[in-house]
């Protein structure tokens, strides 16, 4: 009896084998994978805050006269603020004033906050209350010029053209 | 790690650690100046003088008195006289807190000779006053020239306005 031989070749065997893994596993994979979706979100434009100052006068100039030996002036309320952004940005204010050459050796300066003479003179590094200004506080500064008591008559009727600058500095502590 | 890296990765650090600025030099600072504004120092006025003759009453000379308007923020005056013929001067009075000082004969002759030696040759002495705070003095007053009373009066002391 003729018998046909059915029997497949090993190699043949094993190729089929490799095939199949390589159609069924992509397959399988994919079965196998976790759902995920993806979507833009519109974001939320940040970008860093701002530090400014600003100055103005206010109040009355009534205790602004001329100058005599021995004698003071004091100016009107300079109110100062600081402008910008910054939800947590605190501040603090230093100013500096300086007059005329030609009367420098003969006047004083004295910066105050609040009222001159009642207020609290300005120390060397700038005031702020605790924890610092916030943005949109405002401080009132006062500045008052003294005539030394030994001005010679020389130094009559002589124009001082004070100036005052502000400062505002970021309180860090 | 071999030496060489070790000394590689000290000198990263400290280069790192020198350009990250600390807390205190990265605050924020801003400035402004104050709007503009202006000041000027005092000057004393000069006083204006006029002149009385006092006549002689009860034994005392004739003289001069000198009067003037206060000066705002003086707080005192000195009288000088000077004699009109050569421009000698000579300080009469200083520290007066009064708006008036009567010129005599006595206190003329209690000056330098340079100014009674006007009146004597039959000149005037110019009496000015200045106003002064501290040492702040003011332009001199206007002059009042004084003279002699009459030659008899002036040989008693007596001394009158000039005009």
């Amino acid at each position: 009896m003729h018998r046909r031989d059915d029997r497949v070749p090993r190699r043949v065997r094993w190729t089929a084998v490799l095939v199949a893994a390589l159609v069924l596993g992509p397959g399988t994979v994919a079965a196998h994978a976790v759902w995920s979706d993806r979507r833009p979100l519109t974001a939320g434009v940040t970008s860093t805050g701002s530090l400014g100052a600003a100055a103005s006068w206010t109040g009355s100039w009534s205790a602004w006269k001329p100058l005599l030996p021995g004698r003071s002036s004091d100016t009107a309320a300079l109110r100062v603020s600081a402008t910008g952004s910054g939800d947590t940005l605190r501040w603090r204010v230093n100013a500096a004033a300086s007059v005329s050459a030609a009367l420098a050796p003969y006047v004083s300066t004295q910066v105050f906050v609040g009222a001159c003479g009642t207020g609290t003179p300005l120390p060397a590094g700038g005031y702020a209350p605790a924890g610092g200004y916030a943005l949109g506080a405002s401080v009132d500064l006062c500045l008052r010029v003294t005539l030394d008591p030994s001005a010679p008559s020389t130094t009559q009727a002589i124009a001082l053209t004070p100036q005052i600058t502000i400062t505002v500095d970021q309180a860090t502590s | 790690m071999s030496r060489r890296r070790a000394v590689v990765a000290v000198a990263a650090a400290l280069a790192l650690a020198l350009t990250v600025p600390t807390a205190a030099a990265a605050a924020w600072r801003a400035s402004t100046s104050a709007p503009a504004f202006s000041l000027s120092t005092s000057a004393l006025a000069a006083p204006v003088t006029t002149c009385t003759s006092k006549p002689a009453v009860l034994g005392l000379s004739s003289y001069a008195q000198i009067s003037w308007s206060p000066i705002t923020d003086a707080t005192s005056y000195t009288v000088t006289a000077t004699n009109s013929a050569n421009g000698a001067t000579q300080v009469v009075a200083t520290g007066v807190t009064a708006t008036t000082i009567d010129i005599t004969g006595s206190v003329l002759t209690s000056l330098l000779a340079s100014v009674v030696r006007a009146l004597l040759d039959g000149g005037t002495v110019v009496i000015t006053v200045t106003a002064v705070t501290q040492k702040w003095t003011s332009p001199p007053s206007n002059g009042q020239p004084v003279v002699l009373s009459s030659l008899v009066g002036g040989l008693l002391g007596g001394v009158k306005c000039q005009n």
